[in-house]
């Protein structure tokens, strides 16, 4: 009868555990999905929070993402307050003690990353600021390599069985992004010094790895609409500093930035953050690619 | 203390749909069951219905645009003793109920539209000449201008028409709300 029983129950577990062995990860943003499915490669089922073309400072917090959270193993966060306004009630909600802070299955990617832009001064009358930073860091070719990393670690952590997989894939994805690099940046260099425009404060990284300056934004401070008296002073530093390219992403109001380009001879360039809100960008490493192309495109 | 005859008993039963990426149902049913303070032994049945979808668009920034479509519908069963105080002055048990509909549109950034329609139906009595205790309806239209985060400034338009009882002659009643209101501390997007 005992063998009976055994022999059944190692049925069950051949049954079960080949289900079991994919890591089910939550990203809350779909450039962290990217990075996961890149590391994880066949060993996790990613699925992610926003959409690549939404406001990532303000995403409903819909009930079905508490399901997701419920069930998640790992949970992939930016951190650096940038989903402050909507994951900690699903997180509370979910009660999921695998992904709390301090979990190995919570990855805070801005962990280990020295932020730009922190506010000496934390105040409402610069808008919408980030008291720890500015936290659109993944823009940054360098740093999404160490995210992708930090990734890696943690999910050898979790998945021991499977780390050298997760290794070998990391390896993959750096030395992919460190010969994508020598290529952007060859593509960027003639372009080093430019001033370019954005709708919102969302480049400085990207500036920083390239060496352009995107200090000139339309909304006159985070999270503030453009308003008149602000768009005629950016047309005035357009026009002054010959500033070719207007950096809007899918959620702004493009209208808004064509309108300083007809005043200024500067093109609109569509750009994205995440991978997916562009067409053919659906891996981090595609997006970056077309931003590349783009940006050189209307720079010309 | 008798026990948990006591206690107000308030189950909630809530489920949520994706209709898709953009689109989200929730409906809820609700109960609230428990004494009043009518009599020694007067209890009330509350039973709530709700509804509520949500489109947001997949560009949206700040939150917009968006489109919201609520509705709350409730039944109360209210047995009014005797003698708690002049209101009823006899022991009667009301059916009550009343519902609501309104659509917001968050059109642009810091901007919202809603029009709303509310029915509350009370049962009508000869004994009672309490002045809530009349069947009237509204139908309103406001919007809202969101300067920050913090603020609001609402401008709001009603019609309401009040229902002719055993005490009461029917009425309609205009009114327009400015409603200013600021807030410190928590909100939406960051904790500061």
């Amino acid at each position: 009868m005992k063998r009976i029983i055994l022999v059944s129950l190692t049925g069950l577990l051949g049954l079960v555990l080949p289900v079991q062995a994919k890591l089910n990860v939550v990203a809350t943003l779909p450039d962290f999905g990217s990075l996961a499915r890149e590391v994880g490669g066949d060993f996790v089922s990613v699925s992610v929070m926003a959409k690549p073309t939404e406001d990532p400072h303000f995403v409903d917090a819909r009930p079905s993402f508490v399901v997701q959270l419920r069930t998640a193993d790992v949970l992939i966060e930016g951190g650096a307050e940038l989903e402050i306004g909507w994951l900690p009630p699903l997180l509370q909600n979910a009660r999921n003690p695998k992904i709390e802070l301090g979990k190995p299955g919570r990855i805070v990617a801005s962990e280990n990353i020295r932020l730009m832009n922190v506010p000496a001064n934390v105040t409402r009358a610069a808008g919408d600021v980030h008291a720890l930073g500015n936290p659109h860091f993944m823009t940054d070719p360098i740093i999404a390599k160490a995210v992708a990393q930090h990734i890696a670690t943690a999910f050898g952590r979790i998945d021991p069985a499977n780390k050298a997989t997760y290794d070998a894939n990391y390896q993959k994805f750096e030395s992919t992004i460190n010969a994508k690099l020598q290529e952007w940046g060859t593509a960027m260099l003639p372009f080093k010094g430019q001033q370019i425009v954005a709708y919102h404060d969302s480049w400085p990284y990207f500036a920083h790895r390239y060496g352009i300056g995107i200090d000139t934004f339309l909304e006159p401070k985070p999270g503030i609409p453009p308003s008149p008296a602000h768009l005629a002073e950016v047309i005035g530093q357009v026009k002054a500093q010959k500033m070719k390219a207007i950096i809007v992403e899918p959620f702004h109001d493009r209208k808004i930035a064509e309108r300083v380009a007809s005043a200024t001879g500067a093109k609109v360039v569509d750009f994205a953050q995440y991978p997916g809100a562009l067409p053919n960008t659906e891996t981090y490493i595609k997006l970056q690619d077309a931003l590349i192309a783009r940006l050189t495109a209307a720079l010309k | 203390m008798r026990g948990l005859y006591d206690f107000v008993w308030i189950p909630r039963w809530e489920n949520s749909v994706d209709l898709s990426p953009t689109q989200v149902v929730l409906a809820g049913v609700s109960g609230a069951f428990g004494s009043n303070d009518t009599g020694g032994d007067t209890r009330t049945q509350i039973y709530g219905a709700d509804l509520l979808y949500k489109w947001k668009s997949a560009n949206a920034e700040g939150g917009f645009p968006f489109v919201k479509w609520q509705t709350e519908f409730m039944y109360r069963r209210y047995e009014a003793g005797l003698g708690a105080n002049d209101t009823f002055p006899v022991a009667e048990t009301f059916h009550d109920w009343g519902m609501y509909s309104q659509v917001v549109w968050g059109f642009k950034k810091g901007w919202v539209a809603g029009l709303r329609g509310d029915y509350m139906h009370m049962t009508d009595s000869e004994f009672t000449d309490d002045l809530e205790r009349q069947t009237r309806s509204r139908i309103s239209a406001n919007i809202t201008w969101y300067p920050t985060e913090f603020s609001k400034i609402r401008l709001q338009y009603n019609h309401d028409f009040f229902e002719e009882n055993f005490f009461l002659p029917g009425h309609d009643v205009d009114s327009v709300f400015l409603q200013f209101e600021f807030i410190l501390g928590a909100h939406g997007a960051h904790k500061f």
